[in-house]
C-alpha cells in the first residue's frame, strides 16, 4: 500500500490552519515543509503542542480514517523527534500508516 | 451530531456501573458502556463494548467507534474496578498487576482518550472512583488501596491539565456498598469498617449518584480536581 504524504500534509495544514484561528494573538503556526513547529525556534510550546497532536490524531482519523497515536514511546524515543518540523511529522505519520497497513 | 448528550460508564454490565447507565438512559442521555462480558437485559438505546480497560487498542477502537457514530462525548464514568482483599504477605505479584492493569491504567487510558473527544467542544465531565479504602488505610486492601490512591492522584492532575479544554475531572469515594466487590469480605470486617464512619450505614447507589450528579451539573464547572468521600470518612 502507497502511503499518500500529501493527504497526510492535507491534514497537518487543516489542523494548523485551526490552532491559528483560535490563536489570534500569537505568531502564526507556518504551514512550510521546513517550518519549526516543536523544540528550539518552534512556533508551538508544550501546551500547544499537546493541542497540535490531539488535532492530527483527530484530523487522521476524521480525514483518513486512520486511528494511530502520534505520542508514543516510539516517537519520543527518537533522537530527532518527529514533531520538530512539519516535513519529519509527515514522513512519521507516513510510517506509521504504512507499518498500520502491514500489520 | 445527536443533540443529547453523550455518556461512556466503564464496568456497566454490573453493579454501580450498571444502575448508572440505566439512570442516565432514563435522563435522556446516550450511553455507552463496557465491561469484559456483555451484559443481558439493558434498555434499548444502551451501546455496549466487550473489552478489557486495560487493553490499548480496544479502547482507542471503542472511542474510535464513538467518535464515528455520535462524534462528541460529554462525560465519562470511570467505574470500572476490582479488588483483592488480602493481606500484603500473601498477595501474589499476578494480582498486584492485574489490579493496577484495571484500576489505574484503565481510568488513565479511558481518561485519555475521552479527553481527545471532548476537547472539541471545550467542555466535559470526568467523574474517577477511589474508596475509603484510601483515607482508612485498611488492612487486607494494600493494593486496592494503593491502586486508587493512584486513580487520586490521577485526578488531582489531570484536573490540572485538562482545565485548559474545558474538562472536569473528580472523583467519588464510595463506603461500602452491598456489590459484587465486596462479596469476599466477611460481615463482621464490614461491620468494623462501617463503625469508622461517621454516619454507621452501608452506603447505597443513590449516594453515588448524588455525589455524580453534583460533579455532571453546569454549575459545577468551577469544582475539579477534588475527591468527595461518602459517610462522613
Amino acid at each position: 500500500m502507497t502511503i499518500d504524504k500529501a493527504r497526510i500534509r492535507e491534514v497537518v495544514g487543516a489542523v494548523i490552519d485551526e490552532l491559528n484561528a483560535q490563536w489570534p494573538d500569537r505568531p502564526p503556526i507556518e504551514k512550510r515543509g521546513d517550518a519549526v513547529l516543536f523544540g528550539r525556534s518552534g512556533s508551538l510550546d508544550s501546551l500547544g503542542l499537546v493541542h497540535f497532536v490531539v488535532g492530527v490524531e483527530q484530523g487522521l482519523a476524521e480525514m483518513l480514517g486512520a486511528n494511530v497515536t502520534l505520542a508514543s514511546d516510539k516517537a519520543m524515543a527518537r533522537q530527532h523527534s518527529p514533531f520538530r518540523t512539519v516535513d519529519s511529522l509527515v514522513d512519521f505519520i507516513a510510517e506509521l500508516l504504512q507499518e498500520e497497513a502491514s500489520a | 451530531m445527536p443533540d443529547a448528550r453523550v455518556m461512556v460508564v466503564t464496568g456497566a454490565s454490573r453493579g454501580i456501573g450498571r444502575e448508572l447507565a440505566v439512570h442516565y438512559l432514563q435522563q435522556g442521555y446516550v450511553v455507552a458502556g463496557c465491561s469484559r462480558r456483555t451484559p443481558d437485559g439493558l434498555p434499548e438505546g444502551y451501546h455496549h463494548f466487550a473489552l478489557d480497560v486495560g487493553d490499548e487498542p480496544a479502547v482507542k477502537a471503542m472511542f474510535a467507534a464513538l467518535r464515528d457514530r455520535f462524534g462528541r462525548l460529554d462525560v465519562l464514568v470511570n467505574n470500572a474496578g476490582i479488588a483483592s482483599m488480602n493481606h500484603a504477605l500473601l498477595t501474589p505479584l499476578e494480582t498486584v498487576e492485574r489490579i493496577l492493569r484495571t484500576n489505574v491504567a484503565g481510568t488513565f487510558l479511558f481518561c485519555r482518550e475521552a479527553a481527545k473527544l471532548m476537547q472539541r467542544a471545550r467542555w466535559g465531565r470526568i467523574v474517577n472512583f477511589s474508596t475509603v479504602a484510601v483515607p482508612l488505610k485498611l488492612e487486607g486492601e494494600a493494593i486496592y488501596a494503593a491502586s486508587k490512591a493512584a486513580v487520586e492522584s490521577l485526578t488531582a492532575v489531570l484536573a490540572r491539565e485538562l482545565a485548559e479544554f474545558g474538562i472536569t475531572v473528580n472523583a467519588v469515594g464510595p463506603a461500602p456498598i452491598r456489590t459484587d466487590l465486596l462479596a469476599g469480605v466477611g460481615e463482621e470486617k464490614l461491620q468494623k469498617l462501617i463503625r469508622r464512619q461517621a454516619i454507621r450505614r452501608f452506603g447505597e447507589f443513590r449516594d453515588v449518584l448524588n455525589v455524580v450528579d453534583f460533579f455532571l451539573r453546569p454549575e459545577s464547572d468551577f469544582v475539579t480536581g477534588q475527591v468527595i468521600y461518602l459517610g462522613g470518612v
